[in-house]
């Protein structure tokens, strides 16, 4: 396909896509279209039909723990709303779902769960978990950790990992809903003790074939890990992270696990 | 202990005992997708990249209802799809346009997997 055709390409197709968002109350702007009236009407609802039945249903599979809250009719308003609020920016469905955590927020209809944006952060968190690249921390790594100042250096989080604070427990509300026998009076006490949680996610070593693992970190872990998001060094992040961080026990963990890519050389920000 | 010396020691006694996870079987090749090769409910992630050119889209990971559909996909190691009798991407492009070597192609695999 020549450049010329690509682009002709290029802009019918986003033409397309602005009249199947259009306004409904008026007929959608799109010369690309050959019919008109109702049948035009007709082929253009049918996209948006479409459009949005896929995106239903990969909203449905990225975010298991909101679905289950919200239940499949209050989740599908939710997915029509969002779908006409914050039209897809990319061309694939696996991202569909990347702004409806902070689309929640936005909703005030779901004011009476201020949690769930939350929990559909850690939802969209593991999603993105499962695909991503595995760690490429080495022996290398580990020689230059022994052998130079730490000040000047910083440890990089593996992609195959993420961490969300969060001011609610969103952990336990999570492992909540993939128990079949979940202590719920527990999951309602600890929403009443109002105390928030920090989660880890992590896909072991990043093998694709291994069940992605959740888990709410212990503050003086969250601090750590939080510092070392951030990209401090390694002595700030120990600095960040107080007493009470064990940091020996987390690295023997980091590696068995494939939490880090590698060591970089710290770069103040 | 001061943080430079735990550091440094924490570093060798982990090169030491050789802590730094092997990596597994499963990623020690690149990996690729396999169209036609996933069992109904093991696909990895279904049509989601062809949109609907391929398939009647469903949701996506482990949603797929039908035995080695060639729209729906799973990720095995390079070089292992055609050991497998999967598709690659251009291929399972071309099966699609013909639904009756789609369901030879399915009953072919279920054999072969039987």
């Amino acid at each position: 396909m020549s450049a010329a055709t690509h682009t002709t390409e290029l802009e019918r197709q986003q033409r397309l896509i602005a009249a199947i968002f259009a306004p409904q109350m008026e007929p959608a702007a799109c010369p690309d279209v050959l019919q008109d009236g109702a049948r035009r009407e007709a082929g253009l609802a049918a996209y948006r039909g479409n459009g949005l039945a896929h995106a239903r249903n990969a909203l449905r599979a990225q975010f298991p723990t909101v679905l289950a809250m919200l239940g499949n009719d209050a989740f599908d308003v939710l997915s029509a709303r969002y779908w006409r609020a914050r039209p897809p920016r990319r061309g694939d469905l696996a991202w569909v779902g990347e702004e409806l955590p902070a689309y929640i927020a936005t909703v005030d209809s779901l004011d009476a769960w201020p949690w769930l944006a939350d929990c559909a952060r850690l939802d969209w968190a593991i999603w993105q978990t499962a695909g991503a690249a595995p760690p490429r921390m080495t022996h290398a790594d580990l020689q230059r950790l022994a052998a130079e100042d730490p000040a000047g250096l910083s440890l990089r989080l593996a992609g195959c990992t993420a961490y969300i604070p969060s001011a609610w427990p969103i952990v336990t509300i999570h492992l909540a809903h993939q128990d079949e026998a979940a202590d719920w009076s527990m999951v309602r006490q600890a929403i009443l003790d109002g105390g928030g949680q920090t989660a880890w996610v992590w896909r072991p070593q990043g093998d694709a074939a291994a069940e992605v693992r959740t888990i709410a970190l212990e503050d003086a872990a969250a601090r750590w890990v939080a510092a070392l998001a951030a990209g401090e060094s390694i002595v700030g992040a120990l600095d960040a992270a107080g007493e009470g961080f064990d940091f020996a026990a987390w690295m023997q963990k980091a590696l068995a696990e494939g939490w880090l890519d590698g060591v970089a050389a710290f770069a103040p920000r | 202990m001061d943080k430079r010396r735990l550091i440094a020691a924490t570093s060798v006694s982990l090169l030491a005992l050789g802590i730094l996870a092997a990596p597994p079987a499963s990623r020690a090749a690149a990996l690729e997708k396999c169209f036609g090769a996933a069992k109904a409910g093991e696909n990895a992630c279904a049509g989601v990249h062809h949109c609907a050119a391929l398939s009647d889209l469903h949701g996506c990971k482990g949603s797929s209802k039908v035995n080695y559909d060639p729209a729906d996909f799973r990720l095995v190691p390079d070089s292992t799809c055609a050991k497998l009798g999967g598709l690659d991407e251009q291929q399972a492009k071309a099966l699609l346009k013909h639904p009756r070597a789609v369901h030879a192609f399915e009953a072919q695999m279920q054999k072969r997997n039987s």
